[in-house]
């Protein structure tokens, strides 16, 4: 039985006195994709952003690979952030440097390299996502498509033990999500990655039934059970 | 009328004692927080000097070239304009009472003392220090800063860190530029409107100016470059959700630049030359 990469413990989050995540319980296995869906769209983003190490949940823990999140300790969370592929459908590129910038940036930054440097790399990856004909333009000179492949491709660039799409695959053009499925599917086969897809809809979960294994449906924020067709680890 | 005699009722000792006491805690607690993010921008640069060396390298100076270089023209404009009317004035009052060789003396309390560190200041507020508020809420609003994060990139180290220390240095080397255009280029003015010789300034100024004006010119300049860059990106970082949320901390940030400059300018001279 593969490693647990991601294990939720009795996470509870709170926001406006409102319980956004009342005790959610999951663990996901090394090269192990899960859908969550979340009808509502209330509590299936704070999820994964708890799981992107982005909020504090309010209860309960965070642990990856075995080890628990230290979310009292910022530099701890930005060195973890760096195996974490987190792709939102508000997931921004930073607006005054171009596509290929923005996916060089994490290279150049802890590279001690100029983005200059590091070009070929992210041209590889925006290559890889069909955007490389855009490399040169800014953010806001693109469409969404584009913008959102080059986030995909920015956060697949970390070459990440844990991915995390939060309703990205919808917002996709076909193409688009073939190319992030095609890719996300290679991390976890080779560098036995997990998965965890928020999406509003279980029909979304289809078009990646290939890296999914199971998918659950949140609930007032808990895990109400596995959908049809779907097997429980847990 | 109703809301006139509830205006009136209102003004009781004890609410206007509550209104002080509330606006004296928010200012702690405004200034607390700008001292905690300087003590994390201290730590940053010693426990990160490492990483990103050469963005960080780029940042600082290209915030340099902004604050600094392109602020050169409006800084001799203004340098040239109070340089000119300081000496322009003062020739004439010195004149009458016959004492122009005091124009030196009054030229370094005035500009070199003074003015210079505070238009500098002025100049960098309303030319740098709003334009990083406003880039660093819209980089909040519009969920860079979360990017950044997410990169594993502090955005206080590759963000904020570079804008502080670029305009200290900036402010520093425009506090120079500033006097020095002042007087070369006020005293010109004045030799060609009013024919007054190079003579009758020179002297003077050189035995008024010492060393400790231009430290004490520095430790102000340094002071406020701090104070500039630290009040406008701490605002900049309290939009949050609404674009609309920007020229509010924009706006909030400039006046209290100012206030904390001025009153840190009045507390260094009175210090150090009463």
């Amino acid at each position: 039985m593969a490693a647990i990469r991601l294990h939720i413990n009795n996470v509870w989050y709170k926001d406006n006195g409102k319980n956004i995540l009342q005790g959610v319980n999951l663990a996901v296995q090394s090269g192990e994709g899960i859908g969550l869906c979340d009808p509502t769209g209330l509590s299936g983003a704070e999820l994964l952003q708890i799981c992107a190490t982005l909020l504090e949940p309010t209860q309960g823990e965070i642990y990856l690979d075995g080890i628990p999140v230290p979310f009292d300790r910022e530099i701890d969370l930005l060195s973890l952030r760096r195996k974490i592929a987190y792709v939102a459908e508000d997931t921004a590129l930073i607006s005054n440097l171009t596509l290929l910038q923005n996916v060089s940036l994490g290279w150049a930054y802890y590279e001690n390299r100029s983005l200059h440097d590091v070009w070929e790399e992210g041209e590889r990856l925006l290559t890889y996502f069909q955007v490389n004909d855009y490399k040169d333009l800014h953010p806001t000179e693109v469409n969404a498509e584009i913008f959102k492949r080059a986030v995909c491709a920015r956060e697949l660039a970390k070459k990440p033990i844990l991915i995390l799409l939060d309703r990205i695959i919808d917002t996709l053009s076909t193409e688009g999500q073939t190319l992030l499925i095609s890719y996300a599917g290679k991390c976890l086969q080779e560098m036995g990655s997990s998965l965890l897809v928020a999406s509003t809809s279980a029909a979304s979960f289809a078009s990646l039934s290939a890296l999914i294994s199971r998918s659950y449906t949140l609930e007032e924020g808990r895990l109400a059970g596995e959908n049809p067709g779907s097997e429980r680890v847990m | 009328m109703g809301g006139y005699q509830g205006n009136i009722s209102g003004l009781s000792p004890g609410w206007l004692l509550g209104c002080l006491g509330r606006s004296i805690v928010e200012r702690i607690r405004h200034l607390s927080n700008v001292v905690g993010l300087l003590t994390r921008l201290i730590y940053i640069l010693f426990k990160e000097h490492k990483t990103g060396r050469r963005l960080i390298r780029q940042a600082i100076i290209q915030q340099i070239y902004f604050t600094g270089v392109q602020s050169l023209g409006i800084i001799s404009l203004v340098a040239l304009i109070f340089g000119f009317l300081v000496i322009v004035q003062s020739l004439g009052q010195l004149t009458r009472v016959g004492s122009e060789e005091f124009l030196g003396t009054l030229l370094v309390a005035v500009v070199i003392r003074e003015i210079g560190p505070l238009m500098t200041t002025l100049v960098v507020i309303l030319r740098s220090g709003m334009s990083m508020s406003v880039e660093i809420g819209y980089m909040h609003v519009l969920k860079e800063m979360r990017a950044l994060r997410m990169l594993g990139i502090d955005p206080l180290h590759l963000i904020v860190l570079p804008r502080v220390l670029g305009v200290i240095l900036a402010i520093i080397c425009l506090f120079v530029c500033f006097d020095a255009v002042a007087i070369t280029g006020g005293y010109l003015f004045a030799w060609i409107f009013t024919g007054t010789p190079f003579s009758v300034l020179l002297p003077s100024f050189y035995r008024a100016i010492t060393g400790f004006d231009v430290i004490i010119g520095f430790v102000k300049a340094l002071f406020f470059g701090l104070i500039i860059s630290l009040v406008c990106t701490y605002q900049g970082g309290l939009a949050k959700k609404a674009i609309t949320e920007v020229p509010q901390v924009t706006a909030r940030a400039a006046v209290q630049c100012l206030v904390y400059c001025f009153v840190l300018n009045v507390l260094i001279s009175t210090f150090f030359y009463l």
